[in-house]
């Protein structure tokens, strides 16, 4: 029986959505999951990885918990939650540790530094600290911390700098991760950095099941994935899939795989291009031209011009949020972020 | 090339081997490999309003009806005026019925309890030891169960005095001051039973840890290394008894006991209350719950059922539908969340769905109360209010020295909150220890001295520049004058002579022995007068909104019994611990460490005692 990785794209919503959005986006989960499940039982699940899992409200959380646990079998899947600092609270983590999820990851590290000191606002390291006595607390000895490498202006120093602000936290593992924002040589070099730093603090980097093992990178790395939410991407080997990435619509359709799954793209070099180059000129900082060419030998400019042609700045006008796999939720979806 | 979307498939499912997904995409929109990220792209805008209001109906009620009055039937008609709802909120629409045909198990006792924190356990233990047959319910399962917050506030329990802790403490003097804290808006029954019995039941619950655990005093009284403990400031209280233990024990060591002892009493762990049963009357008489873990339903047919579920503040729907006045208070720096200890809203939804009532605005654990950024520490200059503090523009504007910290904080949720400067002397270490047993109070131990004295000497080291504090997040300067500090700071003129006629002021205040700016008490009157002078700047630092538990809910009678239309009990129901509303007044207060947790221990065993008064006809 083949193996599937599942993942669960769960968009930001904050602390205060509109009524109603969190307890709709929840219920259309669970309707594509039940509507997935014959297929899906087709196969193996080694691993599920819930993105956000700490943005639904423990109800919902709890409800597709359950939807997931009664349509598929679970048993030997390594099970991921990620949740934000903000939404780690007793009533999530009772949820997700019934559910025995063994492994937490918080975003927090060199992308906070440069972010919210560049917006002056405080950051509060101590907070971490906290809620590692709380995981702890719950016998939850696996909170994990993210370290982005490759962000943009990011310094072998400022890494160091956030990378002892995190060892001052003593958290149970370290995971560096590759940003996409650097060229690769620089990416490479600041995680080469990152490694010989953690290990000589007595920090194993983490390779085994990890974030970057994890994820779901847009697009998915290959093999068999299936992802389950707006927008969400599947990768089939050589083909990928696309739900759709329209909210109202995914409500409507989350339990009609058939209207709901809206491309469908045989991967070849030429889409990767041009799909990495959208996604860079997304970024605040835009798409280094150089590397572009480096990689692609082919002209900057020509794809940009391509690009724009399709009107990007409208596209991106009311895409706020640039998720892991490039799934981009709306910002009328999320007041008073 | 444009494919048909079968085509597409076709070729895909040949290429991927197994593919057994693809008999999904018989529909799928057929693309053009090198136009498919145009359709990937497609982006719409969404409108969150026609998302609600296709998956929220809103209940939406402002119900009256002329009534004969139950209570005085010769009073002439009562208008029940049942709750008029402002809010959409999706938590708030009462679920479909469960079919009979989905309840894989049933259950008969005389009471079931949803929820085994520490209030709903004590209940439920009690109700047991009264000879009833009770079944607990609790979402945790048995193997990672855990209570959460082990500080137990209360007065006059044998183990805290067996620890060092104060005692022969003044119940009726504990139950005006709660009251005073309250604004006499705490249930004035609930809170004289927590007067009265809170010693009693911490030892009853400490008992029920089998000697596992031991007790620890949280904040001892006066002692020769801290002889300046306060037990009151102004009109307000303080009492040094509080203790930690970890009751975890308890519940565990009674699920033994009280299956042992009836055979038809239960603590059924990984279970969670899913709605309330009701008869033709509307009296609760039992319980649906569902398996954590497989989803599948009991039900608890039960002659009173109490629900115990704790706070709502994990429940980001419920919080953000709740505490509206908090929401209100906060500016773009504040937070809104719960940080850790809250829990998800289950008992209080229930018994709104059968006509509880909310208590409205209620309050959270500190979310009003001004903490340091986002951290589990109120915020230093608060916790030192042995200098002067001052606004933006260098001017002070309330009394640092009044009541407990959550309270001496309340002016600081209607301000901004951007910039505050709290000014010292040299001998801020000495007057740190005149201080309260109060929930936030820096407990001027000689280690915690030592560590304020270090930060002072290394702004003093580096005088002319501000020293940056990690812990306080705030920004320390130090010099021989205030003037000298006000100079390097590279302040406006006007806010540089605000701060030094503020302390001028201020020193006046002290020699008159009487502060007639703000009506500090004499005995905290500390001049600024020893050099070197201190100054720290706290920007934006002072953040509400961030909350441990919330702690109001469905409102209760003295008893406990939840409270329905036109403010009479909902037969049956019981409620208790942070599932209850009407306890606190604004926020949180804590005339001593841990109120919360020992209350809801207190009332949650008073709340058994209810319980069994019901049973036995005694309750009108």
């Amino acid at each position: 029986m083949d193996e599937i990785k599942l993942n669960i794209e769960i968009p930001v919503f904050g602390w205060q959505p509109k009524t109603g959005i969190r307890h709709a986006y929840g219920q259309a989960l669970c309707r594509e999951l039940q509507a997935a499940a014959k297929e899906l039982s087709e196969y193996t699940i080694p691993m599920l990885h819930i993105s956000r899992a700490g943005e639904l409200g423990c109800g919902e959380l709890e409800r597709l918990l359950l939807v997931l646990r009664k349509s598929l079998d679970l048993t030997s899947a390594w099970k991921v939650a990620d949740i934000a600092p903000e939404h780690m609270n007793t009533a999530n983590l009772t949820v997700l540790r019934n559910f025995r999820v063994h492994w937490y990851r918080i975003d927090f590290g060199a992308w906070n530094i440069v972010d919210f000191k560049a917006m002056k606002r405080p950051y509060d390291y101590s907070l971490y600290s906290s809620i590692k006595q709380l995981l702890h607390f719950y016998d939850m000895h696996n909170f994990s911390a993210l370290l982005l490498c490759g962000l943009p202006n990011q310094k072998t120093m400022s890494l160091r700098d956030s990378l002892n602000r995190v060892l001052e936290t003593e958290p149970d593992g370290i995971c560096l991760k590759p940003a996409q924002t650097a060229p690769v040589a620089v990416t490479e070099e600041l995680l080469a950095f990152g490694r010989e730093f953690l290990e000589t603090a007595g920090y194993r980097p983490e390779t085994v099941y990890d974030y970057v093992k994890s994820d779901l990178n847009r697009p998915p790395q290959p093999g068999f994935y299936w992802g389950v939410g707006c927008g969400a991407v599947s990768r089939m080997e050589d083909v990928l899939l696309q739900n759709t990435p329209d909210p109202d619509a995914y409500l409507q359709d989350s339990d009609n795989l058939e209207k709901l799954i809206v491309s469908a793209v045989r991967l070849n070099p030429a889409w990767l291009m041009e799909e990495s180059l959208r996604q860079q000129l997304l970024l605040p900082t835009g798409a280094d031209s150089l590397f572009f060419e480096r990689k692609y030998g082919i002209l900057f400019e020509e794809y940009r011009q391509r690009l724009l042609t399709r009107d990007l700045a409208k596209e991106c006008q009311d895409r706020l949020i640039l998720t892991q796999k490039g799934i981009i939720w709306l910002a009328a979806l999320t007041d008073n972020r | 090339m444009n494919l048909t979307r079968r085509d597409f498939m076709k070729s895909a499912a040949a290429s991927a081997a197994g593919l057994a997904l693809t008999g999904l995409l018989g529909g799928c929109a057929a693309s053009d490999v090198s136009t498919a990220a145009e359709t990937s792209a497609d982006t719409t805008t969404a409108s969150a309003q026609t998302m609600a209001e296709t998956t929220a109906s809103i209940a939406e009620t402002t119900a009256s009806a002329a009534e004969e009055n139950p209570v005085n039937p010769g009073a002439g008609p009562v208008t029940q005026i049942t709750e008029t709802v402002y809010s959409s909120a999706s938590w708030r629409i009462k679920p479909e019925p469960i079919a009979q045909s989905e309840i894989t198990e049933t259950y008969d006792a005389d009471v079931c309890v949803v929820g085994l924190g520490h209030a709903g356990a004590a209940a439920a233990v009690h109700v047991a030891e009264c000879g009833y047959s009770v079944i607990g319910l609790e979402k945790q399962l048995q193997d990672t169960f855990r209570t959460t917050g082990n500080d137990m506030g209360h007065i006059n329990s044998k183990v805290s005095e067996s620890v060092g802790g104060g005692s022969g403490y003044d119940p009726i003097e504990w139950y005006n001051n709660w009251m005073l804290n309250t604004a006499n808006a705490a249930n004035p029954t609930l809170a004289m039973k927590f007067a009265q019995n809170s010693g009693e039941a911490i030892d009853w619950w400490y008992e029920k840890t089998n000697g596992e655990t031991e007790a620890k005093l949280v904040f001892a009284p006066a002692n020769e290394e801290r002889p300046h403990i306060l037990t009151e400031v102004g009109p307000f209280h303080f009492y040094c008894s509080s203790v930690n233990f970890n009751d975890t024990f308890s519940v565990l060591n009674c699920k033994e006991t009280i299956e042992s002892d009836n055979a038809d009493s239960k603590f059924l762990f990984g279970y969670a209350g899913a709605k309330l049963l009701q008869d033709a009357d509307g009296a609760v008489t039992g319980v649906v719950a569902y398996n954590v873990e497989s989803g599948e339903y009991i039900q608890i047919n039960a002659r009173a059922v109490v629900l115990a579920t704790g706070g709502f503040g994990g429940n980001q729907e419920m919080a953000n539908d709740l505490l509206v006045d908090l929401k209100y208070s906060l500016q773009p720096n504040d937070a809104f969340n719960a940080m850790g200890m809250d829990r998800s809203g289950d008992g209080i939804q229930m018994g709104y769905w059968v006509g509880g009532r909310l208590e409205q605005n209620p309050a959270t654990m500190d979310g009003r109360a001004s903490w340091q950024t986002s951290s589990p520490a109120l915020v230093p200059m608060l916790s030192h209010p042995q200098g002067i503090h001052l606004d933006y523009t260098g001017r002070r504007f309330y009394n640092e020295y009044w009541g407990p910290i959550e309270m001496r904080s309340r002016p600081l949720a209607s301000r901004n909150r951007d910039l505050f400067y709290a000014v010292f002397d040299d001998n801020l270490t000495d007057y740190m220890q005149y201080v309260p047993a109060s929930h936030g109070t820096t407990n001027p131990t000689a280690e915690t001295l030592s560590e304020v004295r270090a930060i002072m000497d290394a702004a003093y080291a580096v005088k002319g520049t501000g020293y940056a504090d990690e812990a306080s997040k705030s920004v320390w300067y130090a010099g021989d004058s205030i003037e000298e500090i006000v100079s390097a700071m590279g302040l406006s003129d006007k806010v540089a002579a605000n701060i030094v006629a503020s302390v001028n002021s201020w020193n006046q205040c002290v020699t008159a022995d009487m502060d007639n700016q703000y009506g500090r008490e004499a005995k905290f009157l500390f001049p600024i007068e020893k050099g070197p002078f201190y100054i720290q700047v706290n920007e934006n630092n002072v953040v509400l909104g961030n909350f441990l538990v919330t702690l109001g809910g469905l409102l209760v009678d003295g008893d406990q019994r939840v409270l329905g239309e036109n403010w009479m009990p909902i037969n049956g129901l019981f409620a208790t611990g942070n599932t209850t509303g009407g306890r606190f007044g604004w926020d949180y207060f804590s005339p001593s460490y841990g109120v919360s947790v020992g209350m809801a221990v207190t009332l949650g065993r008073e709340c058994g005692k209810s319980v069994a008064q019901m049973l036995e006809g005694e309750l009108v």
